[in-house]
């Protein structure tokens, strides 16, 4: 790549719709499909894409994040032109800050994009299961001159006003943006993925950081603003599997998407240039016992299998006891489901125990939490 | 602190047929997702010990790939490195090509600062832990230091290896080839702490000797002429000592019973392999899967038990893989049987295929080999 492309990777959120998964994680750091981090999928993105230089804004409970981002090696970002670091908020000459919205937390690390030579900056969000390679959004974005650059994705009409929804002209520019409209006027949705050319972001960042009644937001502020100005501003057609996993429900649906094959995310699919990258566990590979079942399912290294398994995703060092039960469930790592125990349509956070003959949510739709650490 | 180096020598991998076709024993895929010497590299590694060379005898390419630079055995990245030494000269000369000569002609004792070398083979697997035994080496000022483990059961899976006879104060005085006829027996594990002057030493004795003498020979010799101290240190744990193919089958199967395993893998004493990047395994519609280890990256849809797959192998719709060990890449097709089979990498068996080997003889498939 000739021009040089700078990552920054939103990963500072609470994740409060997660409730207690996010009690003491990141929700980036949340894990997904067995052996992933959801962080691993931008992450991954940006390696494939060969963007080396990655930044990754953290706030909330970032230890763990940060612990888990470390050099970047897990996704080969610790090579001798890459750069990945984790940009926490700071204390300045000015004072200690927190990021304040999403487009706060580029302003404040200003100084980062600029010591890197940025010439564009992809924003993207830490908490997005999807594979891509952002080349081709950024060749869109240089061809069309484009101040800003914001993929968008084709959703349902009906569900259009869940979503930031974007009018375009005959040329994919963009005319009209709606927050969560009550009438949308398309039903292109944008992703949060923005690809900015360095310099009017700057300027836009600048300027909206006086701005007092700001929410500091990319969505709510920078956009608008960009758009009344009448910026240039493309979208980018996004055609494939993407999902914000931000709730238990989303969260569980994408993760049975995985195990039941039924998306067109297929991780098994082995494109060298699709590959999602994840942390190692030196564990055994997984055992499954001798009166096991396990089928419509995903499991992990170092998962133990005795009792039956229907459409669940089993993380690494999950052991699952006999005559233990687990239907619909995404059982997160290193968890213990003992003996009789039966699960339906849950989510069991890391490191939870359920006991002897527990029944959890059985015949309910609604899909619950169960963290017992 | 006494500065201690490692080495694993894989000069003495034995041959297992196919399997070792490809590469040395110590790069062959052990439960799916070990090398061998992984094994080897970890116990070093465990130990704190750092500074590792691998004696390579031959498939340096095998080996290169397979430890993509050791970085993942190291604690200190910088002060630790794994280092592969091979006789370039002598490949190819099986009798010439030795452990002593590798050691001779690529390790620089003289520039190299340490105290002890401890020097394990690929194929003595176990979980062990050297510093207590570095410890127990220096105060019985011994010269070099053999590790064994005390058998009540010996028999023909302990073939191959050799027995100790030790007299005061644990020090070696015989060593012999082990020939079943004891049931209760100590084996040598083949690991040795050797003193830095004893390893010098014993390289200026190999110089009067034939040129295709080993370590294991010359130090045999050491004990039975009383040449220097050879002190023997008891190992408690459990090994497996894989020495022949049918070892190899018997104990991946025993390793599906978790009590054996167990003491193979302990809570605090990781084994380190290359991370391959694969998705987690996943189990279809279809899938009926009972005793036993699959890797990452598999996708199963038939039945499967009694077995052991490695990474990313296939196994699609009616096909039965039983009693059998698939490695990497293999793909079993719609309604084919696999039973007592042991099929090397990238193997492939296409529909409606029926192979069987048996309990004492199993069938193999080549690297790459296409059944269709």
């Amino acid at each position: 790549m000739e021009q040089k492309v700078v990552a920054m990777v939103l990963a500072g959120g609470k994740g409060t719709r997660l409730e207690s998964l996010t009690r003491k994680t990141a929700k980036p750091a949340v894990s997904f499909a067995a052996k992933y981090r959801i962080i691993d999928f931008p992450l991954s993105n940006c390696a494939n894409s060969g963007i080396n230089t990655v930044g990754v804004l953290t706030q909330y409970e970032s230890t763990e994040l940060d612990e888990y981002i470390g050099n970047g090696e897990k996704w080969g970002l610790n090579g001798v032109h890459s750069l990945m670091s984790s940009l926490a908020p700071r204390q300045t000459e000015s004072g200690a800050n927190w990021y304040k919205g999403t487009a706060d937390a580029i302003t404040q690390n200003i100084d980062f994009l600029d010591s890197e030579g940025a010439e564009y900056v992809v924003i993207l969000s830490g908490d997005h299961i999807y594979r891509t390679s952002y080349q081709d959004m950024i060749s869109l974005h240089i061809k069309s001159k484009a101040d800003a650059t914001i993929s968008v994705i084709e959703v349902d009409p009906k569900e259009a006003s869940r979503f930031g929804i974007m009018a375009v002209d005959e040329n994919d520019q963009i005319v009209d943006f709606q927050e969560k409209p009550k009438q949308p006027k398309s039903n292109l949705a944008s992703m949060g993925v923005y690809v900015f050319t360095w310099k009017t972001l700057k300027k836009y960042l600048l300027r909206d950081d006086k701005n007092e009644k700001s929410d500091h937001d990319f969505g709510k502020n920078i956009i608008p603003t960009m758009l009344k100005d009448k910026r240039i501003l493309q979208a980018y057609r996004f055609s494939g599997y993407w999902r914000d996993v931000g709730t238990l429900t989303s969260l569980h649906e994408a993760n049975m998407d995985v195990c039941l094959n039924r998306s067109n995310l297929d991780l098994f699919d082995r494109d060298p240039l699709l590959r999602i990258y994840s942390k190692d566990v030196l564990n055994v590979p997984q055992y499954i016992g001798k009166n096991a079942s396990i089928k419509n399912s995903i499991a992990a290294t170092g998962a133990i299998i005795l009792g039956s398994v229907d459409s669940c995703v089993i993380s690494s060092g999950v052991i699952i006891e006999n005559h233990a039960s687990c239907k619909k469930a995404v059982i997160m790592e290193n968890c213990i489901i003992k003996k009789g125990a039966k699960i339906e349509n849950a989510i069991i956070a890391p490191n939870s125990i359920i006991e002897e003959n527990e029944h959890i949510n059985l015949h309910k739709k609604e899909i619950v939490l169960v963290n017992k650490r | 602190m006494k500065k201690v180096i490692a080495i694993c020598n894989l000069h003495k991998d034995p041959e297992l047929g196919t399997l070792t076709n490809q590469r040395p024993l110590g790069a062959v895929t052990f439960l799916g997702r070990y090398g061998i010497m992984d094994f080897a590299l970890s116990n070093f590694s465990n130990s704190q010990i750092d500074k590792t060379f691998i004696l390579v005898k031959n498939g340096l390419l095998a080996i290169r790939s397979h430890i993509k630079g050791g970085v993942i055995y190291l604690n200190n990245t910088k002060l630790g490195f794994v280092s592969l030494l091979i006789n370039e000269q002598m490949v190819g000369k099986d009798k010439k090509n030795t452990d002593l000569a590798n050691i001779k002609r690529n390790l620089e004792i003289d520039k190299f600062d340490f105290d002890y070398v401890v020097i394990a083979p690929s194929h003595i697997v176990c979980s062990m832990d050297y510093r207590p035994y570095i410890v127990e080496h220096t105060s019985s000022k011994a010269d070099i230091s053999v590790v064994y483990s005390e058998i009540h059961s010996n028999g023909e899976q302990y073939a191959g290896l050799s027995s100790l006879s030790l007299g005061q104060n644990d020090q070696i005085i015989r060593t012999e080839k082990n020939n079943l006829k004891n049931k209760n027996v100590k084996l040598s594990l083949e690991s040795y702490i050797i003193s830095r002057k004893a390893l010098i030493d014993l390289i200026v004795l190999s110089n009067h000797q034939r040129k295709s003498i080993t370590l294991d020979e010359i130090i045999a010799k050491i004990i039975n002429k009383k040449l220097m101290n050879v002190h023997g240190i008891k190992f408690e744990g459990y090994f497996i000592p894989i020495t022949s193919l049918k070892n190899y089958i018997n104990y991946s199967f025993e390793l599906l019973n978790y009590h054996s395993r167990s003491q193979l893998f302990l809570d605090d004493w990781p084994i380190y392999s290359t991370n391959h990047n694969a998705p987690p395994a996943r189990y279809g519609e279809n899938a009926n899967v009972r005793n036993c280890f699959i890797a990452n990256g598999s996708i199963i849809n038939g039945t499967v038990t009694n077995s052991i797959l490695s990474r990313d192998v296939v196994i699609e719709e009616g096909a039965v893989v039983s009693n059998s060990i698939i490695f990497t890449g293999g793909k079993v097709g719609h309604r084919s049987q696999l039973k007592y089979v042991v099929a090397d990498k990238k193997c492939f068996v296409g529909e409606y295929k029926s192979i069987s080997g048996k309990q004492d003889k199993f069938f193999e498939i080549n690297f790459g080999e296409k059944i269709k």
